[in-house]
């Protein structure tokens, strides 16, 4: 999908927020709900504009396209396409580290997200990987855990 | 390869550094006691649960560490408490009517005070009727005049909300007294005073010990307290009955106490029982509370069970001027 | 009250507050830096530890830390586009630009440099205005407190500039994602799901985690390890010779201060908004608007400085009334109370050494956060070299165990990941964040007070627009809101005119 299509269909998915939000909005009781409402149809109002001007834009980049004859999309499509995926496993990585928190405590979460993390993004050295899965580690777990007393999560292995 | 296995040595060594529990003498407590608070630190409730958790060390012989764990007006706190471990090492302070209130505005489970085993009270904040320095009103019967007034407008009061036990007291004296303020919710005690010094409401509910030094220094008219007996550090405050001579329960004065999730054993709960006892009977820990004007009202196990238990049928009568209420906050 | 406060001085001798004020700003810094820390949670964590310490002692590490951690947020805003706390947000706005520029060391000197005047002036404005602040504050009633949140709010307009609709969106969508949680007069809750962990609201540091260091990670991940623009030649070696650039702009400085001063004085609206609001003035009043965003030396000493003159604001209302606007006052006041000290007009008499000791001390934090804050610049400066594979975990990690901090919850880090999705969206997008955020923080100020005020005319409307224009300090901001609007809009049409040049 090239770059101004995509912008189009943010303009059209912004627009079917703004709808969804006042439609929510307007569930709740009359006294609960004024402010929402009030901003849910500002939004609605910039979200139509924002659409109007996107679609104009998209023509222009259409014409453009069309006048140069460049049907293979700018360059940037292989870079934006990974930034999909890199974000897409940023936000993978969320549940996973909970889960092994959950499951086993908090020292192997963390080791196993670094290690993770640092194969995945190439960085494959195993002293320096280890050595600095450890050291995070260890400094995290003595900022957080000793020094802020924070509180521990209960774990499925070892109890707590 | 050799990442793999770097990897699996890294996991072992990261694992061996889990903390294990160390277990001193084999007696009750071994370990650092929790006592998780449901409210924010620097709070009425952090304030009375930190207080007695510094001094009830000497007592249990082992650190007492406070957690804070807010939000949702104490039910995500009150939740950890109930799913916490039922060996006696996690503690926690409640606030009453709110943990009451709680359950019965929001069918949440854990807010129930069947879900925990009281072990004593340690606190408690009637709510107090005020209006400011230089109002027209000198007494509470002034103020009710005033308020039973057809052709003026309703008069505003300012106290913590929505849905707190100010409010509730509010409604509660409402009933009783028959007449009808505009309660406008703030965010707190604090607040609440600050308008009414600003004169931008006539009245205010606020809590006893936070009205305390705005009354002593004459900035604030404290008219009655919402109470049995007077205020200890307010005497010359008359209670509402000694005010008005007519009754108004007392339901919204904020109890404070510590509890257990069920199930604990009985050795350790008794234990627990004993050392809070102790320490609301020493006089050094009343003197230093005092000092800082906190509130101090001690009740054992079974007579705050029974305070508890009273107070829920009270609240059933009486929740619903809440929804009532709510419709009075702002009417359009 | 001249031989008090010398009394008061007089405690400063002492090396344990120096020490305490020392060991306080440290920390503070530490605890600005990582994310997931904020000054709450700091100086909630050192109360107990002050329990053994004489008062004074133990308010000059509580203020240390207070300040300190409001200043360093700025350090990886600059470094890594990625706010520390809440407070540096509009230092991002030209920070982060001007470090990519090739002028860390100058961002990171302008920073340190304004909040500690910034700090300073308003711990001056705290000792000499204090209880005539104080009073005039009460006199701020919820009209008056929606008409400044209205006010506010406008400054997303400034915000958005050059993507004027994409801004405005943004700014909604902030004010609906502030709406989350329940309704601050009838109680009901709205958009929370079921999810407890949402009756409060969305948790706002959460979300500035989830809105800028998870966009950040993922541009890392994606940019690799391509050559950075370490320094440039301009930008010189010690931050110290930046101190006349700063001293020449006295009137930033001044304004700045002044603004934050007064954002402080206003009950639970934040550091954050202290910086817009100094930026957006700063904005209006420079002769060059159109270098804002691109690394403007102006915005950052405008930011800066006011978002850490809010402290001393902050502390108005606590030490000369009693009542906390802010969670950090709020953990004070226990603070206070624990020691057996009432705050208000007595702190000053009967405690007059403690009162004026602790006002002293935070003078002498705000200055100790030069030297301390730049040591601190200079190491974490390196950070930038350290490679993406190994960083982008680091953070993403620090993200996650920070979140959970907050209030020991998962479902927040789940929440801040969420909010994530939305950041990186913004990003890909182009649609500026700043108005988001001030949209999230200002948002529950509009509508408490807004609900408030029409309470207090038990709902009608016709006489609550009627006290806004009669009440003389609502007819006061409704005015300068008004101006500002209408300058913003010639601005705008100026800066539209010169792009289209």
């Amino acid at each position: 999908m090239r770059p101004h299509d995509r912008s189009l269909l943010f303009a059209v998915v912004l627009l079917v927020l703004a709808v969804l939000c006042l439609s929510v909005a307007f569930t709740y009781p009359y006294d609960s709900s004024g402010f929402p409402r009030g901003v849910s149809v500002v939004f609605l109002i910039f979200a139509i504009v924002h659409l109007v001007t996107s679609m104009k834009d998209w023509k222009g980049q259409e014409n453009l396209d069309e006048a140069s004859n460049d049907g293979n999309g700018s360059a940037s499509g292989s870079g934006a396409g990974r930034a999909w995926v890199a974000a897409l496993g940023v936000f993978l990585s969320a549940p996973f580290y909970i889960l092994l928190a959950r499951l086993f405590d908090f020292e192997i979460a963390t080791f196993v997200y670094l290690v993770a993390g640092m194969y995945l993004l190439k960085m494959r050295r195993p002293f320096v990987v280890v050595l600095v899965a450890i050291g995070t580690l260890l400094v995290v777990k003595g900022l957080f855990f000793y020094l802020l007393d924070v509180s521990r999560a209960p774990t499925l292995v070892f109890g707590g | 390869m050799r990442f793999f296995a770097a990897a699996i040595v890294g996991l072992l060594l990261a694992a061996v550094l889990t903390p294990r529990e160390n277990e001193g003498s084999s007696d009750f407590p071994r370990k650092p006691v929790t006592l998780i608070v449901a409210y924010s630190p620097g709070g009425a409730v952090d304030t009375i649960g930190r207080a007695v958790a510094t001094h009830l060390e000497t007592y249990l012989g082992q650190r007492i560490v406070v957690r804070n764990k807010p939000g949702a007006g104490g039910e995500i706190g009150y939740r950890s408490l109930s799913a916490a471990n039922p060996d006696g090492y996690t503690l926690g302070m409640i606030t009453a009517p709110p943990i009451l209130m709680l359950d019965m505005l929001r069918q949440s489970k854990h807010g129930e005070i069947a879900s925990f085993d009281v072990l004593a009270s340690v606190q408690k904040d009637p709510v107090v009727i005020a209006v400011g320095a230089d109002s027209p009103h000198g007494s509470l019967r002034d103020l009710l005049q005033a308020a039973r007034d057809e052709s003026s407008k309703l008069i505003n009061v300012a106290g913590d909300g929505p849905l707190s036990n100010n409010q509730l007291q509010l409604a509660v004296a409402e009933k009783e007294l028959d007449v009808n303020f505009n309660f406008v919710p703030f965010n707190g005690s604090g607040p609440s005073i600050a308008a009414l010094l600003g004169g931008q409401v006539e009245a205010a509910v606020p809590s006893a010990s936070s009205v305390t030094n705005y009354v002593k220094r004459g900035d604030v008219r404290a008219l009655a307290v919402f109470a049995d007996e007077r205020y200890e550090f307010l005497p010359d405050i008359p209670t509402v009955v000694e005010a008005t001579g007519v009754d108004v329960p007392g339901i919204g004065a904020a109890v404070r106490g510590i509890v257990l999730p069920r199930d604990v054993p009985i050795a350790n709960k008794q234990l627990l029982a004993d050392a809070i006892e102790n320490l609301m009977a020493d006089e050094e820990f009343k003197i230093y509370v005092r000092r800082a004007g906190i509130p101090l009202h001690y009740m054992g196990a079974e007579e705050f069970d029974a305070y508890l238990l009273d107070l829920e049928r009270q609240l059933t009568a009486y929740m619903p001027l809440l929804s009532g209420a709510q419709d009075n906050g702002a009417p359009r | 009250m001249f031989e008090d406060s010398l009394l008061g001085l007089a405690t400063l001798l002492d090396p344990a507050m120096i020490a305490a004020i020392a060991v306080g700003v440290t920390c503070g810094i530490l605890i600005g830096i990582l994310p997931g820390l904020t000054s709450t949670l700091g100086v909630a964590l050192v109360i107990p530890i002050t329990f053994s310490m004489p008062p004074q002692v133990g308010l000059a590490m509580l203020g240390g830390i207070y300040v300190a951690s409001t200043y360093s947020g700025a350090i990886t805003a600059v470094l890594l586009n990625i706010p520390g706390t809440p407070a540096a947000v509009a230092t991002l706005l030209d920070g982060y630009p001007m470090g990519r520029n090739g002028e860390p060391t100058r961002a990171l000197a302008l920073s340190t440099f304004g909040s500690a005047v910034g700090g300073m002036i308003s711990v001056i404005a705290l000792l000499l205005l204090g209880p005539a602040l104080a009073k005039v504050s009460l006199l701020f009633g919820p009209p008056e407190y929606f008409l400044l949140a209205v006010f506010g709010i406008t400054v997303i307009a400034s915000l958005s500039a050059g993507a004027m609709i994409k801004g405005l969106i943004a700014g909604c969508i902030g004010l609906l994602m502030s709406t989350v949680g329940y309704h601050p007069l009838t109680g009901t809750m709205r958009f929370t799901f079921g999810l407890p962990a949402l009756y409060d609201g969305i948790p706002l540091v959460a979300a500035l985690i989830g809105l800028y260091s998870v966009p950040e990670v993922v541009d890392m991940i994606v940019r690799g390890d391509k050559k950075k623009s370490v320094q440039n030649e301009r930008d010189r070696k010690s931050p110290y010779r930046y101190l006349g650039q700063v001293i020449k702009q006295t009137g930033n400085l001044i304004r700045s201060s002044f603004i934050g001063l007064i954002v402080g004085i206003i009950p639970g609206v934040g550091a954050s908004v202290g910086g817009f609001v100094a930026y957006d003035a700063a904005k209006r009043a420079s002769k060059r608007p159109e270098r804002f965003g691109k690394g403007s030396a102006e915005g950052v000493l405008a930011c800066e400085t006011g978002n850490n003159a809010v402290t001393g604001g902050t502390l108005v209302p606590l030490l000369t009334l009693g009542i906390p606007g802010n969670p950090v006052t709020a953990v004070m006041l226990g603070g206070l109370m624990i020691h057996g000290l009432q705050p208000g007009a007595e702190l000053f008499t009967a405690n007059a050494d403690i009162a004026f000791g602790f006002i002293f001390s935070l003078f002498l934090s705000n200055l100790l956060l030069i030297p301390i804050g730049l040591v601190f610049a200079k190491y974490c400066a390196q950070i930038v070299r350290v490679p993406r594979a190994i960083l982008a975990p680091i953070i993403l990690l620090l993200s996650i165990v920070g979140t959970y901090s907050i209030r020991s919850s998962f479902e927040d880090v789940l929440i801040m990941f969420s909010i994530g999705a939305i950041g990186f969206l913004c990003q890909r997008f182009s649609i500026p964040r700043a108005p988001l955020v001030l949209g999230l923080v200002l948002g529950t100020l509009a509508e408490s007070e807004l609900e408030r005020s029409l309470a207090l005319v038990s709902g009608d409307i016709g006489v609550f627009v009627l006290q806004l224009v009669t009440r003389p300090i609502s007819l006061g901001i409704l005015l300068l809101s008004i101006y500002a609007v209408y300058q913003g809009v010639v601005q705008h049409r100026r800066q539209s005119r010169l792009l289209d040049q």
